[in-house]
């Protein structure tokens, strides 16, 4: 019979071990912090679950006031502008370059708008996040301030990307942004109008388009890619397309080939991750929360169209990811300058992914 | 003891369940909804383009899979995801978007409600 001693002398090896393992992990400099290499699922699980425990613990005792307020809509619009949009983008526009590279990556914005209430979004914003790049904001902001940022940004999953940027136009963007939240037929219209200008416009005026009025935070690494891309665009539909049942038709039942040497992916993988695109879409294998901004991207080779819109084959899926806003100018996927290279890399893994 | 007391006694002791029963009928109405619109969604072919777990078929892969729609932030990469201009995208998604791959079936606004009813009542994953 095991006795007390054996119990006690276990733990203690066990627990020697334990403490061995952790110190050399420490000061043996085994755990690779590059932020080129991803958490090990994991860890990065953990961690994470950790981070929003912690944060709806200690945003608990936090009292939203009424946030319906337009005025702290109006006051939250350029606070955002001018503090977060950097690292956090906005509807349709990408975050800065510096922001992509950042492990953990910082969230699109319309995310946590979306999947945490206000009492969280404040004590992030004023106490910030440790080893992430969120700053507190604390002494630097107002209380009133950071409660109309969190009312603005509350709004933002409300309202489609291309209205987003039509407000941003108007002479008063806030009060533009109200009234788009407010009557979402709106965008409806907008959304359409903003098909229409590129229909009219391609392919032939494809540079007018190109060299169009600029949408605010776009970058000029794109504007090149998008002369490019516009003028391949390929002929609009005219007719719906032929629906047969998938058992008839090829289009997304096999999965397309992707032509020897059209990329290295790995370095596709790698692209992914730095680019933060795991950062809106669920990618097989790239380490992320289960984001839902945009759709998974799991089964790519199998895909009958891209973004809805284009046929899915390797080359238009890379210019796809180099000028979305230019094919589609009312998608919430931001141009962020990928070089065609890595564009093909990526679509190399995305395809040998796919499943 | 008369009949009409313990009748009495009954209703009396059943009256807080009344909110309850109310309640049950609320959500029975809604399931029945979703299922509608499941059925719908079979009848107007839809899973030739999109997976939609459930549909009996729906295996497409045109379009993206619809097992997570109703958690989305964006419909169509480009709309607000309310109930709204869900259903307006399935009734005239080539009005809204005319270069879309997805088809104006002519389904009608209380067809389209169901649906989204189904889509949101999925929990994905």
């Amino acid at each position: 019979m095991p006795s007390v001693r054996q119990f006690v002398l276990t733990v203690l090896v066990l627990g020697a071990v334990a403490a061995a393992g952790a110190a050399a992990v420490v000061w043996g400099g085994l755990y690779d912090v590059a932020a080129t290499t991803q958490h090990p699922a994991l860890v990065f699980r953990t961690v994470a679950t950790a981070l929003d425990t912690s944060i709806e613990r200690h945003a608990a005792g936090i009292t939203t006031p009424d946030l319906s307020n337009a005025d702290l809509v109006r006051q939250g619009l350029p606070l955002y502008r001018s503090n977060c949009a950097a690292c956090h983008g906005e509807p349709g526009i990408a975050a800065q370059p510096i922001a992509r590279g950042m492990t953990p990556v910082p969230p699109p914005i319309v995310s946590p708008a979306r999947d945490r209430p206000p009492n969280e979004l404040f004590w992030i914003v004023k106490h910030g996040i440790k080893m992430t790049g969120m700053p507190a904001w604390d002494l630097k902001l107002t209380d009133d301030q950071i409660w109309s940022l969190v009312a603005f940004v509350s709004r933002l999953p409300d309202i489609s990307p291309a209205a987003y940027k039509a407000a941003l136009k108007a002479p008063d963007p806030a009060q533009a942004f109200l009234e788009y939240v407010n009557d979402p037929s709106r965008q409806v219209a907008i959304i359409e109008a903003a098909s229409a200008s590129l229909d009219a416009s391609a392919p032939s005026a494809a540079p007018k388009t190109a060299s169009g009025p600029d949408t605010p935070g776009e970058n000029q690494a794109s504007a090149a890619a998008k002369a490019v891309w516009v003028a391949a665009l390929p002929p609009l539909h005219t007719e719906p397309p032929e629906i047969a049942p998938c058992e008839d038709s090829m289009v997304g039942c096999e999965p397309n080939t992707l032509p020897a040497d059209f990329g290295d992916a790995d370095r596709g993988k790698l692209a992914l991750h730095v680019y933060g695109c795991m950062s809106c879409h669920q990618i097989a294998g790239v380490v992320g929360r289960k984001v839902r901004v945009g759709p998974p991207l799991g089964d790519m080779s199998r895909r009958g169209l891209i973004a809805g819109i284009l046929p899915n084959t390797p080359s238009n899926l890379v210019a796809w990811i180099r000028a979305p806003q230019s094919a589609k100018p009312s998608t919430a996927m931001p141009d962020t300058g990928v070089e065609d290279k890595t564009a093909r890399d990526m679509v190399a893994y995305l395809y040998a992914r796919a499943r | 003891m008369s009949a009409r007391t313990i009748m009495f006694g009954m209703l009396v002791l059943a009256a807080p369940l009344a909110p309850l029963a109310a309640r049950t009928q609320q959500a029975t109405d809604a399931a029945r909804v979703s299922e509608h619109g499941k059925d719908l969604l079979a009848q107007y072919g839809c899973g030739a383009c999109h997976v939609i777990p459930g549909v009996d078929r729906a295996v497409g892969r045109v379009g993206p899979s619809l097992a997570t729609i109703g958690h989305g932030v964006y419909i169509a990469g480009s709309l607000p995801n309310t109930p709204d201009l869900l259903a307006a995208w399935i009734r005239t998604p080539q009005t809204i978007q005319p270069r879309s791959g997805m088809p104006n079936l002519g389904v009608s606004e209380p067809d389209a409600r169901a649906m989204v009813a189904y889509f949101y009542a999925l929990t994905g994953e």
